[in-house]
């Protein structure tokens, strides 16, 4: 036996081969995508005795080795091409319940002349759902060692372990004749004379057939004859007896499923879901805010004073802990998002709101990344995953920053509070108005956009819509923090590195500026205010003439003649540099620049409600107001989202589109409105 | 008949896929001649027919089971 071998996990989706996956390698996993595409790679290693060790592969659940999906076509690569995850050994897993069709695939891998093992998974419902089986016969028929396993409760685990070694000395011999091959296609095959299986010629060979609706008709006539050899095969040994199969599937279903309670239902589980988020995480991202502050003054106290210790202190602490805040609220999502995966639910979510998504261009899947927005576009962008159609993962992926997150609240606030009067309209007040009116824009702006890029955006593969609908289960917490824990990994380390190189580049931009304005700010704030304002209003004033003149005061004034038909001088410009780092960071800016303690809510509004452009008008007047409101609606003003949307799309490409087109759309909007208020 | 007219507690067995039009996902998921098929709820206003293939619960759109054609099993 080799030293070291590849094992590869293939299955239908939905039949428990992550779990499988998570059973078998624990924590020893690498999460990761194939290369050139955003399908997820899931590697871990499994030990065995004296050295020996399984480079264990998941690979995307599919239904076939020979269709045309990005997943099938990946899996179907792996297995035909030389590369170095190329199968020394393959395990394929179905489900109890839906054997027949999973056994499609098996027959597959298996006249690959791959070594492989078949997993029949969930087998503690057997006695529920009245199902028997024969798998010695079936193991006879199929040619392959059968077992059966409970990733739910790790029955047939072990055994299957103990006997992985022994898979690369198995049976390899094919299940199917030729009799689906044309006659002149074989005599081609054989004319090679090559060693390979001739399914994996055939299949290499019908890859060059030009004519599509010719390809349907023989990968057709290949799956009938497949079907036909595996009815034949589970004819005597598979036993479902419907009367004992009785669960509580249809009556959830009738439940779930209907047009109102199913979607007064689904609004409840989301408002429990995103108020939970809320409350649970604002604690912890307190702590790591405080946490990292701390961190920042102590390094500031105990190194030299110089560039590097405010780098350190300034640049890349503050850094790590704008990527390490997000954690509470993606673990908290992903682990609600997976209990309803785990459980079946999000499939009838799906059935709920497909077509009403689809007139958007969009998935019923894209439900949860769009409502997800709402808290934070970070984990929304990474939940599209679920979405199967690239073109409708990818439009959810770049609508989903226009839903109104919470990092835009602190920015509505305080402007609805200068702008907006406080007063009521019957029982409605103006200013709560206004900001649902944001909120609705928001997901206005999301769908006209969504149904926009679909027509732009162009796809060679068509998704027809076929939803698998699981059994209801109850979850199973080590798999729910299985989820948990690789998409935070994958989030920190990944998005991580992006966010904290932008944020060093804008401390850089802030920390630094041209000429001697910005050296010898101290110097020249002494002397304009010298006995005029105590040591804290100096510190505020030094900060504010430093920010200023810094190379983002710089930019800010130089962008000021096309921030000026917004209604925006330079202050609101450094503002809206800075906020790229995070929104909210727009009233800690314009605290800096007023001269005021961000802690100070009431002064800053004091202060920017007095303040007037050069032509005597108040600066923050309604117009300014409500245009830079919408400017906040539209515009990705937010470096983590670019550099989430970086990973999930595997290119610059698309943070590039996205960010152009929202900033265009939050520009012409925000002028119509300061024009149209004006 | 085709399968989009399929009424609930009928069970149907597919007896021609229209190759031309249906996608090799489907047939590959078992919609091939033989194949028993029931309606597990009344079909939807979203245009999706929640149906069971041979023990396989799924939906699929009208759009493609117009062009499954099934037959009555007595």
């Amino acid at each position: 036996m080799k030293k070291k071998f590849n094992l590869l996990l293939l299955g239908n989706p939905n039949t428990g081969k992550s779990s499988l996956f998570n059973k078998l390698t624990g924590l020893n996993q690498k999460v990761g995508n194939f290369p050139g595409v955003t399908v997820e790679k899931k590697e871990g290693v499994l030990n065995f005795k004296n050295n020996y060790f399984a480079n264990v592969i998941d690979l995307p659940g599919t239904y076939s080795i020979n269709s045309f999906s990005p997943e099938e076509k990946i899996v179907s690569n792996i297995l035909l091409e030389k590369n170095e995850i190329s199968p020394d050994a393959a395990l394929v897993v179905s489900d109890i319940e839906n054997l027949k069709h999973n056994l499609l695939l098996f027959t597959q891998v298996k006249d690959l002349g791959i070594p492989s093992y078949l997993v029949i998974n969930m087998s503690d419902i057997m006695e529920k759902r009245g199902i028997t089986i024969d798998t010695h016969n079936l193991e006879i028929g199929l040619k392959t060692k059968i077992f059966l396993v409970s990733t739910r409760n790790s029955s047939g685990i072990e055994n299957l372990v103990n006997e992985i070694p022994k898979i690369l000395d198995s049976d390899v011999s094919t299940l199917l004749d030729n009799s689906y091959i044309e006659l002149k296609t074989l005599q081609k095959i054989n004319k090679k004379n090559n060693p390979n299986s001739i399914y994996r010629e055939w299949l290499l060979e019908i890859n060059n057939i030009p004519n599509v609706n010719d390809l349907k008709k023989i990968k057709h006539k290949e799956a009938i004859e497949r079907y036909k050899f595996i009815k034949n095969k589970l004819k005597k040994v598979l036993i479902i007896d419907s009367k004992k199969g009785y669960d509580l599937r249809s009556k959830l279903d009738n439940i779930f499923l209907h047009s109102f309670w199913g979607t007064i239902i689904f609004i409840s589980v989301l408002a429990i879901i995103f108020q939970t988020i809320f409350t649970w995480s604002s604690s912890p991202m307190e702590f790591i805010d405080e946490m990292f502050s701390y961190l920042s003054n102590y390094t500031k106290t105990i190194l030299p004073k110089g560039i590097f210790t405010n780098l350190l202190a300034e640049g890349i602490i503050t850094g790590v802990g704008g990527v390490i805040i997000f954690i509470p609220q993606i673990a908290l999502l992903f682990m609600f998002i997976s209990i309803l995966e785990e459980t079946g639910y999000m499939s009838r979510v799906v059935f709920l709101f497909d077509k009403r998504l689809k007139k958007y261009g969009l998935s019923g899947k894209s439900i949860i990344p769009l409502i997800s927005g709402v808290a934070c576009a970070i984990p929304a962008v990474m939940s599209t995953r679920n979405i199967d159609d690239w073109k409708q993962r990818l439009i959810t992926i770049l609508v989903t920053p226009f839903m109104t997150c919470s990092a835009r609240l602190p920015v509505y606030l305080i402007l609805i509070s200068i702008v907006i009067p406080d007063k009521k309209i019957f029982i409605f007040n103006y200013q709560g108005l206004t900001l649902l009116g944001l909120y609705l824009l928001g997901v206005l702006m999301a769908l006209i956009s969504a149904f926009v890029l679909s027509k732009i955006i162009k796809s060679n593969f068509k998704n027809y819509v076929m939803i698998e609908m699981p059994n209801y289960k109850i979850p199973v917490l080590k798999n729910v923090l299985f989820t948990v824990y690789s998409k935070t990994k994958s989030f920190v380390f990944e998005a991580g590195k992006i966010i904290l190189s932008i944020s060093i580049f804008l401390w850089i931009l802030a920390s630094n500026g041209p000429g001697d304005n910005f050296k010898y700010a101290e110097e020249i704030i002494m002397e304009k205010y010298r006995n005029k304002k105590n040591t804290n209003e100096l510190d505020y004033e030094i900060q504010s003439y430093k920010l200023e003149n810094s190379y983002i005061g710089t930019t800010g004034k130089i962008l000021e003649p096309i921030l000026t038909p917004l209604g925006y001088d330079w202050k609101i410009g450094i503002a809206i540099i800075t906020s790229f780092a995070a929104r909210e960071v727009f009233v800690g800016t314009l605290a800096t620049i007023f001269s005021v303690g961000s802690e100070n809510i009431d002064t800053i509004k004091e202060k920017m409600s007095y303040q007037k452009k050069p032509n005597g008008q108040l600066l923050f007047n309604l117009p300014t107001g409500a245009s830079l409101m919408v400017f906040y609606a539209f515009a990705l003003q937010c470096m983590s989202t670019i550099a989430i949307v970086k990973k999930e799309t595997n290119s610059w490409k698309w943070p590039a589109i996205q960010f152009m087109f929202m900033t265009i759309i939050a520009y012409i909007s925000a002028f119509i409105v300061y024009r149209s208020l004006s | 008949m085709t399968l989009d007219k399929i009424k609930l507690n009928q069970l149907v067995r597919v007896s021609k896929v229209h190759t031309e039009y249906v996608p090799t996902k489907f047939v590959q998921l078992g919609f091939i001649p033989g194949a028993e098929i029931s309606l597990e709820r009344s079909p939807s206003k979203n245009g999706l027919l929640y149906i069971v293939l041979d023990g396989f619960y799924l939906a699929i759109t009208e759009e493609i089971a117009k062009k499954i054609e099934v037959e009555k099993i007595d």
